[in-house]
């Protein structure tokens, strides 16, 4: 574990202007996945908050500021939906862009996403890369 | 002790059974529970196994797999076996959560990470156990195996599956079909030959999946499996697939099985002559009309509308104003009006002699946002 939590930013991550490293808050019931995308942004040099479902994540969200938060539809307690919901009417963190990252693939799902306010919805299964990038150009905007 | 024996045959025979059976129950109570705690240890001591090694199979995989350069062509790819092997996967408990794993992996990645975890598994040598699990006697083993293969998209020597498409368990039979459906690179289609029990909604909705998403696969023609030889579950579901594939070649094998018996295989296949706009069978429709149950008069008025070749008109408006049940005279007014322009006057015709239900129909089916 250790050699990939290392705390080197890597290029394309930018830090805050303190020189704090980019935090994304990752919302994921599959345990797998969870530690996968944390392995994968920790690589990349983002600081990654995990929560395992919606109580978790309201509760995370109410403790800190995050960079970006990326979350899945199906989740326990609260779905993505209403946590994306919750976190666009708080005036305080209405800003902070959402990714979302499911394995639902119909179109009303996507739409429904962006609807609540979402800013990219990506699609299950992914690569890296992909995620990535979307991650970068959010948290760069 | 050897009094309570001498007493127990001098009992009353309804005590002695009595007192047989609750020692009995006292017994196999204890068993049960002993076989209980011994399986949730087992249970408890593999969770902990794993709670122990993912991690570590994790963090292997996600650096030499998921994060792996994408400069180096695929197949100059080289995996640190060793650094694998160390986590134990020779053991057989070890190489299931590895293999899970992977397959985990696998669904939830795509493109390049995902060829390289059939890679790695490959390289491993993992397939090998898996193919032999194929020959097992165990139904469960062999269902997981062909569950293994086809997560992974690793094929294996075919005659190995050939068998399985007639096995006498239905799981298996089914795993067998998707394996070729999915992996096979000569016969995917060579499962429609061996159906001889119904193929079930839900696995056509499975095959018609994995059939759709393969682009690798040469699409054959479909009117060889739509015919009488054939199981009706099997016709259907081609028709299904001559549908999605617009085969508009399969319309006279179409037409020649429409005598057939089976009410609801004909109601398939005029819904699909008319999906395909098979001109030709439009008379042939028509003809038969009279003699269908309600099923059928209900798919043929809609199939005329679909191919809308303006040739049925007259008939369609003869069933709108004299069928009784409104369903039919519904569907007899949405084909007319799918005639677009070629119906345009005798639209605005009916629509000026209509009165009443009939009017009230015509406004519904002329209706562009109603859909049915």
């Amino acid at each position: 574990m250790t050699e990939i939590n290392e705390n080197t930013l890597l290029s394309g991550v930018k830090g805050g202007p303190d020189g704090s490293r980019p935090t994304i808050l990752v919302i994921e019931d599959n345990l797998m996945m969870l530690r996968t995308l944390t392995l994968i942004l920790n690589k990349q040099g983002y600081k990654v908050v995990e929560a395992r479902n919606g109580k978790e994540a309201l509760m995370a969200l109410k403790e800190q500021h995050y960079d970006l938060v990326l979350t899945d539809l199906m989740l326990p307690y609260a779905n993505g939906y209403e946590i994306i919901g919750k976190l666009k009417e708080n005036i305080e963190q209405r800003q902070i862009p959402v990714i979302i990252l499911s394995a639902v693939h119909d179109e009303e799902a996507v739409l429904d996403g962006f609807g609540i306010g979402a800013d990219d919805y990506v699609k299950k299964p992914f690569t890296p890369g992909e995620l990535l990038s979307r991650v970068s150009r959010l948290i760069d905007k | 002790m050897d009094k309570i024996f001498n007493d127990y045959f001098q009992w009353p025979v309804f005590i002695k059974l009595a007192a047989a059976v609750s020692v009995i129950a006292v017994i196999g109570g204890g068993l049960v529970y002993l076989f209980i705690l011994l399986w949730r240890r087992k249970g408890y001591i593999n969770d902990r196994k794993k709670a122990r090694l993912l991690p570590e199979m994790r963090e292997l995989i996600v650096k030499h797999v998921i994060l792996a350069k994408g400069d180096v062509p695929l197949e100059a790819v080289t995996f640190p076996l060793d650094d694998f092997r160390k986590l134990g996967i020779r053991k057989a408990d070890v190489r299931r959560f590895f293999v899970e794993e992977l397959m985990e992996y696998r669904r939830n990645f795509s493109g390049r990470p995902r060829q390289l975890l059939t890679r790695l598994y490959t390289d491993l040598g993992l397939h090998h156990i898996t193919e032999k699990n194929l020959t097992c006697k165990r139904t469960q083993g062999i269902i997981s195996a062909l569950n293994e293969l086809i997560s992974m998209g690793v094929p294996v020597n075919e005659d190995k599956v050939l068998p399985l498409l007639d096995h006498e368990n239905r799981y298996v039979r089914e795993g067998a079909r998707c394996y070729f459906v999915k992996l096979s690179e000569d016969r995917p289609f060579f499962f429609l030959e061996k159906i001889s029990t119904p193929l079930l909604y839900w696995e056509q909705i499975e095959m018609f999946r994995i059939i759709t998403q393969r682009k690798d696969v040469e699409i054959p023609d479909f009117s060889r499996w739509i015919s009488s030889e054939y199981h009706p579950s099997v016709i259907s579901f081609c028709l299904k697939l001559a549908v999605y594939y617009q085969q508009f070649e399969t319309g006279p094998a179409m037409m020649k099985l429409l005598d057939t018996e089976n009410e609801k295989l004909r109601a398939r296949l005029i819904n699909a002559l008319g999906k395909l706009m098979v001109e030709k069978a439009e008379s042939r429709l028509v003809a038969m009309y009279c003699d269908q149950p309600w099923s059928c008069k209900q798919e043929i008025l809609k199939a005329l509308g679909r191919i809308g070749s303006g040739n049925s008109l007259v008939f369609l408006r003869d069933k709108f104003e004299t069928e009784q049940e409104i369903p039919l005279v519904k569907h007899a007014a949405k084909s007319i009006v799918n005639h677009r322009a070629l119906s345009e006057n005798l639209l605005r015709e009916m629509q000026a002699g209509a009165v009443g239900l009939k009017h009230t129909v015509l406004q519904h089916a002329a209706n562009p946002l109603i859909k049915y």
